[in-house]
């Protein structure tokens, strides 16, 4: 009893932690870029790294998550009778949750997981020290053109995500299953409101804000050389994932109250 | 050439403790090391010379005592508040610390940058000027994982003293050397510290190459300084840690 006592005791002090030196590097970070202390230069060269080399896997991302979620609606709904509902379904739930939520799982292991070693290598190998010891604060050099360039480039993520993935809801259902596409377009479009596709981007605006400032905190504390490296990197990638599905959640309950769901009219 | 108040010490440090979890690598270090002359800190294995080396520009704070450079105390200063000391001393780290994704001359050319030298063809020059002193001429486009052991210290090197500073720390620069590369590296920190009036601070446990650029010299025992003054007395000492070091020439720092 007492080693459960204990566990939980450490994963509690863990979070505290983790919730401090994550603080600490949002404020280095906003106070950095509010004093003019951006290499544009670096958010060039990172926009590409997190935006452009992470379109091929977001846009199969959303689009089969869309087509599966179709062909499941569909199954379930033509049994009702209510076919004709899987297009709104479909753009309200990628809109709101599975474009945002999965856009930014995928960026988290293709370019947080990068991040972290990226950096954690430059710590292990006293690059970091380097960069401290010409008088180039790591947070101005890692972690603010990193963090520019993802708050720009996930959110676009995600609206790619979400129209790729109603773009194969709409082929598979409207080829695959026979529903009339004039029908499919016009609910889905009566569906979905400005506030659906909204949420969707403050959600990845947030998630973007969210696996900068974890990543690159756990790669900026990695010590013990290169098993410290794959540590730290395993360790911020699952701390980004639940980070996100739990901000998600109060995220979703927050935004609902704004930007409420638009009545389905079928 | 210094822009810091005049003083017959650059570090002063006293009663400097740090402790790592349960450890004390610093056990109440207090030294002085003088301005423009070479002092090598040495010690066998986890006495506390790179932790020592780092607490020198801050790199590492330590838990209690006081670390002076050039009469400025730092320990109390944040991370931006360093910068200005900091660009004053270059470093020369253990294995060179070069930024693999940018080519030689753009990690010797990032100090320049750094402190906002803009014209292309001065930085050229510039860096053109320093690998020529460290013997390495026309080496600008390789990349870092391109060079040997002894071509990564020296474009270190370099970088760690093209912006012309005052003092220039270097943790165990013969580290994986051979005796020829390591006679050559300690020749050369030697020839530019004479040449920059710099003030130099050398750690290592390499005796054969320390003897041939030291002024001054620190022992390190058990996270205190056991022994401080010149060679010749280190050598006579009839110490027993000391001995022991000297006899079995100690391990990595």
């Amino acid at each position: 009893m007492t080693r459960v006592f204990q566990k939980v005791g450490s994963i509690a002090l863990d979070l505290v932690a983790l919730f401090g030196q994550v603080g600490t590097l949002f404020s280095g970070v906003v106070s950095a870029i509010a004093t003019g202390k951006v290499r544009w230069g670096l958010v060039g060269q990172q926009v590409v790294r997190v935006g452009i080399a992470s379109q091929l896997v977001v846009v199969v991302t959303g689009a089969f998550t869309g087509a599966v979620f179709a062909a499941q609606a569909y199954f379930k709904f033509n049994e009702l009778g209510l076919g004709s509902a899987t297009g709104p379904v479909v753009s309200v739930a990628l809109c709101r949750e599975l474009g945002p939520v999965l856009a930014a799982l995928m960026v988290t292991s293709r370019v947080g997981s990068a991040m972290t070693a990226e950096i954690g290598t430059m710590r292990v190998y006293e690059q970091v020290d380097a960069l401290r010891s010409m008088g180039v604060h790591p947070v101005d050099y890692l972690v603010v053109p990193r963090m520019i360039a993802m708050v720009i480039s996930l959110p676009i993520l995600v609206g790619e995500a979400i129209g790729f993935g109603i773009l194969a809801a709409d082929l598979l259902t409207v080829n695959g299953f026979g529903l009339p596409q004039a029908w499919f377009r016009h609910q889905v479009i009566l569906a979905t409101s400005a506030g659906d596709l909204l949420t969707g981007l403050i959600k990845g605006l947030v998630f973007a804000v969210l696996i900068v400032l974890i990543c690159c905190n756990q790669g900026l504390r990695t010590s013990h050389g290169a098993a410290g490296v794959g540590k730290s990197t395993t360790k911020a990638v699952v701390d980004t994932a639940l980070a996100i599905l739990v901000v998600n959640l109060g995220l979703t309950l927050i935004l609902n109250q704004f930007l409420p769901i638009v009545s389905l009219s079928l | 050439m210094s822009e810091f108040p005049a003083n017959e010490s650059f570090f002063s440090l006293n009663d400097v403790r740090t402790r790592f979890g349960s450890k004390e690598v610093l056990r109440g270090v207090t030294l002085e090391i003088p301005k423009s002359r070479t002092t090598v800190i040495l010690g066998g294995s986890g006495t506390g010379k790179s932790v020592l080396l780092k607490h020198l520009n801050g790199l590492l704070n330590p838990d209690s005592g006081s670390i002076r450079v050039c009469g400025q105390e730092i320990t109390s200063l944040t991370e931006r508040q360093l910068v200005p000391m900091r660009r004053k001393i270059g470093i020369l780290f253990q294995d060179g610390a070069l930024f693999d994704s940018m080519s030689v001359g753009e990690n010797v050319a990032f100090p320049l940058r750094e402190q906002g030298l803009r014209d292309r063809q001065q930085i050229a020059s510039l860096v053109a000027d320093v690998l020529e002193k460290v013997e390495l001429p026309g080496e600008e486009v390789k990349m870092p994982p391109a060079l040997s052991g002894g071509m990564r210290k020296r474009v270190a090197l370099a970088r760690a003293i093209v912006s012309h500073p005052d003092c220039l720390l270097c943790d165990e620069p013969t580290a994986g050397l051979d005796p020829v590369l390591s006679q050559r590296i300690s020749r050369l920190i030697r020839r530019l510290t004479e040449d920059h009036d710099l003030t130099s601070v050398v750690v290592s446990h390499d005796m054969d190459a320390m003897r041939m650029i030291a002024d001054h010299v620190i022992f390190l025992q058990g996270g205190t300084v056991h022994y401080a003054g010149d060679m010749a007395g280190l050598e006579q000492s009839e110490d027993e840690a000391i001995q022991t070091f000297l006899s079995s020439k100690g391990g990595g720092g």
